[in-house]
């Protein structure tokens, strides 16, 4: 009776060991589970917000390229409208040299017809027969010199509106003057080297 | 200095040089500009006759100088103008010649000196 007892007894005790023993095991599951779900949940979480930082990533990434090239089409606009500007530009300088070229060309036209009313004539400004003439006596200097000298003479006697055989004729007084002049320096010149230079 | 004083005032100067010096110390003028400034002033024309060979004479005593300019204008025929401008040498002789003027205006005979 006794060994009834205690072997029921021994039992009961083993059941109720293994049953803590279940208990514990299955209250770790649950607890691992719960931890699991929560790891789960988390990892969802975590998941969800790569995908979310992701997705706005790609998102912004993709604004960034359509502004991009938004600012590119502006930009590529707007130098279109420059080389357009610049060709109507370089068409109005093409313009005005063209207006600059017939204007000088109407000045020039306008100036050869004042200087042939001037002379009466249509020969250049300093065409004349006494002047070829004179430049024979004179020497290389006085050639340059006073021949141009006679030439602008003759150019004021014109403005003075003097007539051209009086043109002509001063002409001529100017040019014995010069030939007198000449043949004084080489008098003045011949004499300074034999006299005084040799003092 | 004194040398080159004396040089000056050894140097005889005519009217029309005296006159051209003065024109031309500072300055510089080619011969039509002269014979104008000449006839402006003094109010008698210079002949060009006159003109040059005084010029020439006074440049070769080194009174004065003169240089081509670079201008070719078309109412020269295309040649150039020649420009002259006193010397030192120019410039003292014509106060030497001042200076003699000055001392003739003071000048008194010998009976009319206190």
């Amino acid at each position: 009776m006794t060994f009834k007892f205690s072997e029921r007894w021994e039992r009961k005790r083993r059941e109720n060991r293994l049953l803590w023993v279940r208990k514990q095991a299955e209250a770790l599951v649950l607890q691992q589970k719960n931890t699991l779900f929560h790891q789960m949940v988390e990892l969802v979480e975590a998941k969800g917000r790569q995908i979310i930082a992701q997705k706005v990533y790609e998102q912004a990434q993709r604004e960034q390229q359509v502004e991009q090239v938004e600012q590119v089409e502006q930009a590529y606009a707007q130098m279109k409208q420059a080389a357009a500007q610049a060709e109507q530009i370089q068409m109005q300088v093409m313009q005005t040299k063209q207006a600059c070229l017939q204007a000088e060309q109407a000045c020039l036209q306008a100036a050869q017809v004042w200087r042939q009313a001037l002379v009466g004539q249509s020969s250049p400004v300093g065409e004349t027969t006494i002047i070829p003439w004179l430049s024979r006596f004179l020497d290389e200097r006085a050639r340059a010199e006073w021949v141009g000298d006679l030439y602008e003479m003759r150019m004021i006697w014109r403005e003075q509106g003097l007539s051209s055989w009086m043109i002509h004729t001063r002409t001529v007084g100017v040019a014995l003057q010069l030939l007198v002049a000449q043949l004084r320096c080489i008098a003045y010149d011949r004499v300074f080297t034999r006299f005084w230079e040799k003092s | 200095m004194n040398r080159s004083k004396q040089e000056a005032s050894d140097i005889r100067l005519s009217t029309l040089e005296e006159n051209l010096l003065a024109l031309l110390i500072g300055k510089q003028f080619y011969g039509l500009a002269i014979i104008d400034a000449l006839q402006e002033v003094i109010g008698r024309s210079l002949s060009v006759g006159s003109l040059y060979p005084a010029l020439h004479k006074m440049e070769k005593k080194g009174l004065i100088r003169s240089w081509w300019g670079e201008e070719t204008p078309e109412e020269r025929g295309h040649a150039r103008r020649r420009y002259y401008t006193a010397t030192g040498l120019g410039e003292q002789a014509l106060k030497a010649a001042e200076g003699k003027r000055r001392l003739l205006a003071q000048w008194q005979p010998a009976w009319g000196r206190a």
